[in-house]
């Protein structure tokens, strides 16, 4: 982990923020680009995190009017990136028409998004007041406001319209000229010369002799058989085409001019459109949360401090939430400063589940700040706890919205999480060598963390393994972090001062049945035969399913008898 | 006249193919604009690949600017949309990304010269036609680079002008008969029924697909490969076997390859594609495939409006005029020729 950062790579990996980010969808480059700046929020940032919670809710509260909220969507769709613009116009670089354009288009969709603010009865500390109207007025015709731009169209720009159209007019000038020409040739000849500007006589033609004679004519090639004459251009043609040469010089002058009037009158507002972009952003990026708020059915979010609670505090839990009644107890147990979990899920745990058609299990969690142990059987879910807890984590302290019913979370400097089976082809370590280089690299930075510990040591000898399990256990709780563990080490429960937790496990019921599955029904099976409530509990509770799971994976018969004999030699008969 | 060959056949996007750069393409579509704007067309003109330079960037040789009407729809790169001379008035962003810049959606207030670029495939010729037909154009116009067949695929435009010229060859015979070859690939004929049900299976599954002949009836066997470039058909583990087959429909391109693949196969066979837009075969490989017996159809065939002819080449000869239009008049059957210098 970087000295200083809130995690690490493997810890956003081993929790699914990638995937998880991916579903938080700005429309548009400066919501993107917000989306890109999302930084967490450390234990003395909460008045930033509350700022934009806030945010949250308030956008959240009025998506309910759903049209209202696609015309929301669609405007901010539509939001140019003018960031560099703005920024080359600061400088006072000479711009192109198309970047009026687009700067046009930014403040059109800057003023629908503002009026459907308005509409929506919605004020953002963080949004830039800004003379949109004014500013589009500077880039259109007199009149009506429209979408399009033009140069020569602009009020202030009637020099240049001219201009263009007396260039038109000398256009229609050569043209009348030419064709003046070509019919005087189509009178004396017949006919007049092709687009390639000749005209050909057989020699026997005396046509051929007049129109050596003839000032529009000019005799190019002479063969045994033809004389092949080219148009000669008119003075007066030529005279007009110098004119529109001219012409289009004085219209690149002037369009220069006034493209650098624009950027000298956008020049001094710059900064302050660039501010009014990353709030335009900033909104994108809060709609997309309140989208995905809804999505995950979020309820209450609270950020408890070390202290006993505010009443505001309290009150903040308490909007969005489903269930009043919960929410109370939720209030009371506040004060003791550590995490409420409600009816959370993991989103890509819930999808892996749903897309195989079972039923996810959410999590409900009470964890005291301190240490917290997770057993069960394998296959269980406490890796998903693991995930569930430290992704809630993060997200929040992102200021994002969290999958649960209630998260009430105390804000830490940093989380990390050990996955246990760290080994490493490219370091050359193995599975024990990785996770305990890990661990050493989570615990060696003393700022609090939230650590989250899946099987600690489980790659090594059972009877080491538990002792270093118990060791860090002990040692987690004379240190300023929290910290859950999944272990299947017994001893570990018996630490002083662990809060135990434990997945209900297989339903006895169900574990019968489960050992006459057919082979390609089991996993099925097993499923439904799991359950996966997170429970408390107390000193040497650790379910032992192991030998039973085993025998419905089908290993031979002799082999379970033997593990059978050994486990009661050693502790009496498994239940 | 150019343009009541296109209005007999009621098309509203008409796309511009050259033999050859600097066949005439241009100075054809200059010439259907000057046509369609005297008789009042609201028209859309778009280019694939870069175009309408006031110079060629290969040959440094001048080359016709597109001369637009006021009134006209155009579609460009933000970096060149302002070098022509006409005066434009911005209307809509295409989201197309080009190294020359984002394309825009212009209307044209003063006629004038116009840069055409940054249009390079076919979806977007498609997405800017349709974006220009909800602006108002009732005819359009798309000007493919030489290399470009793909402007004339009948899933985006209605039909085609051909461009030809002296630039192809020295002789007026010469540049006949390469312009015969030339045309011949545009009149590629329309697959029947049948082998129509046949290419429709084959894009479907997105695989090459065989026809059996069993019981009168031409039977379809989906191939498992999915390009003719890579494999031969008839290692293809469901290939049924050379005396089976009647047909093959390839989604893809034909080259000489696949062709020279497919010689063996007793005669009658028959090979199925998209349109000539995907028609990449010489003309021996042709020749010599269909000498075996063999015919190549087409899914959806592309109407050929007229073919115009450039007596001058950007070499420099210049080829006698009314010969060369006679010359490409007699190997073009029923399609119209004209002389796009007069």
């Amino acid at each position: 982990m970087t000295s200083g950062s809130f995690w690490d790579e493997t810890t956003k990996e081993l929790l699914g923020w990638p995937e998880v980010m991916a579903s938080l969808s700005p429309v548009s480059p400066a919501g993107l680009r917000a989306k890109r700046q999302i930084k967490p929020y450390l234990p003395s940032e909460r008045s930033l995190w509350e700022e934009r919670m806030d945010d949250l809710l308030m956008l959240r509260s009025a998506l309910g009017d759903e049209e209202w909220a696609k015309e929301l969507r669609d405007a901010l769709r539509q939001l140019p990136d003018v960031e560099g613009l703005l920024s080359l116009i600061e400088q006072g670089a000479t711009l192109r028409p198309v970047d009026f354009f687009e700067l046009k288009r930014f403040f059109w969709q800057g003023f629908a998004v503002e009026r459907l603010l308005q509409e929506g009865g919605l004020r953002f500390r963080f949004w830039e007041q800004v003379a949109w109207e004014e500013h589009l007025r500077r880039l259109n015709p007199p009149g009506e406001l429209v979408p399009s731009f033009s140069l020569a169209e602009l009020s202030s720009d009637a020099e240049l319209m001219r201009l263009h159209r007396e260039h038109s007019a000398l256009n229609e000038a050569i043209f009348a000229e030419k064709k003046a020409q070509g019919d005087r040739l189509r009178a004396r000849y017949g006919r007049k010369p092709g687009k390639d500007g000749q005209l050909v006589f057989d020699r026997s033609d005396p046509n051929a002799t007049a129109a050596k004679q003839d000032q529009d004519l000019q005799l190019m090639q002479e063969t045994v058989f033809e004389a092949i004459f080219q148009q000669v251009e008119p003075e007066r043609v030529q005279e007009l085409l110098q004119q529109r040469e001219d012409k289009l010089v004085e219209i690149e002058d002037r369009e220069t001019e006034a493209l650098q009037d624009l950027v000298s009158e956008f020049r001094p507002h710059a900064a302050m459109l660039l501010r009014a972009l990353s709030a335009l952003g900033r909104l994108d990026l809060t709609l997309a949360k309140a989208h995905l708020a809804n999505r995950w059915q979020m309820g209450a979010i609270r950020w408890e401090s070390a202290g006993v609670p505010s009443a505001q505090e309290a009150d903040r839990a308490v909007e969005g939430a489903a269930d009043a009644g919960r929410e109370a107890s939720a209030r009371d147990r506040s004060v003791t400063f550590g995490w409420t979990v409600e009816a959370a899920f993991h989103p890509l745990a819930r999808e892996a589940v749903e897309k195989r058609g079972g039923a996810y299990t959410a999590l409900d969690l009470e964890l005291d700040p301190g240490v917290g142990l997770i057993t069960g059987p394998n296959m269980g879910g406490k890796t998903v706890v693991l995930k569930t807890l430290g992704l809630l984590q993060a997200l929040a302290q992102h200021a994002l919205p969290v999958p649960a019913r209630l998260f009430r979370f105390r804000p830490v400097e940093r989380i990390g999480i050990s996955g246990g089976d760290e080994q490493s082809l490219a370091s050359g370590l193995s599975s024990f060598g990785a996770e305990m280089q890990r661990l050493s690299a989570l615990l060696g930075d003393s700022r609090p963390a939230l650590l989250l510990l899946d099987e600690v040591a489980r790659t090594t000898n059972p009877e080491e393994g538990e002792a270093l399990a118990i060791g860090l256990a002990s040692y987690l709780l004379t240190t300023g972090h929290s910290a859950l563990f999944a272990s299947h080490f017994p001893g570990v429960t018996e630490v002083n001062g662990i809060q135990g937790f434990r997945v209900a496990g297989l339903k006895r019921d169900l574990l019968d049945r489960l050992e006459e599955s057919a082979p390609q029904d089991l996993l099925q099976r097993l499923y439904s035969a799991m359950d996966y409530r997170l429970l408390k509990s107390c000193a040497g509770d650790v379910p032992k399913d192991a030998v039973r799971l085993a025998k419905c994976f089908g290993l031979p018969q002799a082999v379970l008898e033997q593990a059978q004999a050994v486990l009661q030699r050693k502790e009496g008969p498994t239940s | 006249m150019l343009l009541e060959q296109v209005e007999l056949c009621g098309a509203r996007r008409v796309s511009l193919v050259g033999i050859a750069k600097h066949a005439g393409k241009t100075t054809a579509m200059n010439e259907l604009i000057d046509q369609a704007t005297a008789k009042g067309r609201a028209l859309g003109i778009v280019s694939i690949g870069v175009d309408g330079e006031r110079h060629d960037a290969i040959m440094g040789v001048p080359k016709p600017e597109v001369e637009v009407p006021a009134g006209a729809l155009v579609a460009s790169a933000g970096d060149v949309l302002e070098a022509g001379t006409a005066l434009l008035r911005i209307i809509e962003r295409t989201g197309i990304s080009s190294t020359l810049g984002d394309v825009y959606l212009a209307e044209v207030q003063e006629p004038g010269t116009v840069v055409l670029a940054g249009i390079r495939y076919r979806e977007q010729v498609a997405q800017v036609l349709q974006m220009m037909e909800a602006q108002g154009a009732d005819l359009c116009l798309v000007d493919g680079a030489f290399d470009r067949m793909m402007a004339a695929s009948p899933q985006v435009t209605d039909g085609v002008v051909l461009a030809t010229g002296a630039v192809v060859a020295r002789t007026v015979q010469e540049v006949a008969q390469k312009s015969a070859f030339f045309l011949q690939r545009f009149l590629l004929p329309q697959a029947d029924e049948e082998l129509a049900r046949l290419y429709d299976a084959a894009a479907a599954s997105g695989t090459l697909a065989v026809g059996v002949l069993r019981e009168d009836r031409l039977e379809h066997v989906l191939l498992t490969q999915t390009s003719s470039f890579t494999q031969n058909p008839q290692s293809d583990p469901s290939w049924p076997g050379l005396e089976a087959v009647r047909a093959l429909a390839v989604t893809g391109a034909v080259t000489d390859r696949l062709i020279q693949m497919l010689e063996g196969i007793p005669r009658g066979f028959a090979l199925v594609l998209s349109d000539a837009t995907h028609f990449f075969v010489s003309q021996s490989a042709w020749r010599k495939f269909l000498r075996r017996g063999h015919q190549i159809v087409v899914r959806r065939s592309i109407r050929v409006y007229g073919m115009t002819v450039n007596p001058y080449s950007v070499e420099g000869h210049q080829l006698p005029s009314g010969e060369l239009v006679e010359a490409v008049r007699a190997v073009a059957g029923d399609v119209a020729v004209w002389n796009v210098k007069e």
